[in-house]
């Protein structure tokens, strides 16, 4: 199996280049079930890690970048196509969180500014972390618990504060 | 495990500073993930730490994964290592006899 992928970058002006299918594998965050075609006619699994400049492309240009290439070798359909889901999914990622975060800055506004900095903070942070790796659910049983418990922890504060006060 | 919040946290915190979140996955480690403290419940035992003086806190700077929100970091007192160190003798005795060491 070759240690690199031969593709033609243009039709027109003949011109090939490779590239390193190990770079290539470690450029996509998100395996999509897209296959490299080898040119001796194996196939290789990307499995990846973290995006490279090309995977933070926008989406619409790797699009037409893929629609405009009818041409091109399999391996670099393949690799666009799995450019595109990368992004894609990324894009589905940042948007699960975005939507976590808004439900739970509105929660926020009833709670007292220790536990909405604090407790509410964490959440926050572990939600996002959640949504990065990719969970779906994860991030919505995330907010569940963070609204039951700072509630909880909001309550007994605020009982807590009321018999200092009663004390006092 | 079921094991007192109040003493995992004191025997964690005598490792150094550390936030709400961190705190709960140090337990976890510490104790080769037998001891999982709930994150709704980490934040009252933290905030009854400190006003027993066991534990001091500040805030970090605004971070933006957190929504703009800061940390708030938590150090052990010279009390709260007192009374870690306490515990642990305590622990200890009481251990002794299934370590095979009374």
């Amino acid at each position: 199996m070759f240690r690199s992928i031969l593709f033609r970058r243009s039709r027109e002006r003949d011109e090939w280049c490779t590239v390193d299918k190990k770079k290539l594998a470690d450029s996509i965050e998100y395996y999509r079930g897209y296959t490299l075609h080898n040119d001796d006619g194996t196939t290789t699994r990307l499995s990846l890690k973290t995006a490279d400049e090309g995977a933070r492309r926008d989406v619409r240009l790797l699009r037409q970048s893929l629609e405009a290439r009818e041409h091109i070798a399999d391996s670099y359909r393949s690799y666009l196509k799995a450019l595109v889901a990368v992004r894609e999914e990324q894009g589905r990622r940042a948007a699960r969180f975005e939507a976590a975060s808004r439900v739970l800055d509105g929660w926020g506004a009833i709670l007292p500014s220790r536990i909405f900095k604090e407790d509410l903070g964490d959440y926050i942070e572990d939600t996002g972390r959640r949504a990065r790796e990719g969970q779906r659910f994860g991030v919505w049983i995330r907010v569940t618990a963070a609204v039951f418990w700072t509630g909880l922890n909001a309550i007994s504060f605020a009982m807590k504060l009321l018999g200092k006060k009663r004390a006092g | 495990m079921n094991i007192d919040t109040r003493l995992a946290l004191l025997q964690a915190f005598t490792h150094g500073e550390s936030y709400g979140l961190e705190i709960i996955e140090r337990v976890r480690k510490l104790s080769n993930g037998k001891i999982k403290i709930p994150q709704g419940r980490v934040y009252p035992a933290l905030r009854a730490l400190e006003a027993e003086g066991m534990l001091e806190s500040y805030d970090g700077p605004p971070l933006p994964e957190r929504g703009g929100r800061p940390r708030r970091y938590y150090r052990i007192t010279a009390a709260g290592e007192r009374a870690a160190r306490q515990d642990a003798k305590a622990l200890y005795a009481l251990l002794k006899p299934a370590l095979g060491m009374a």
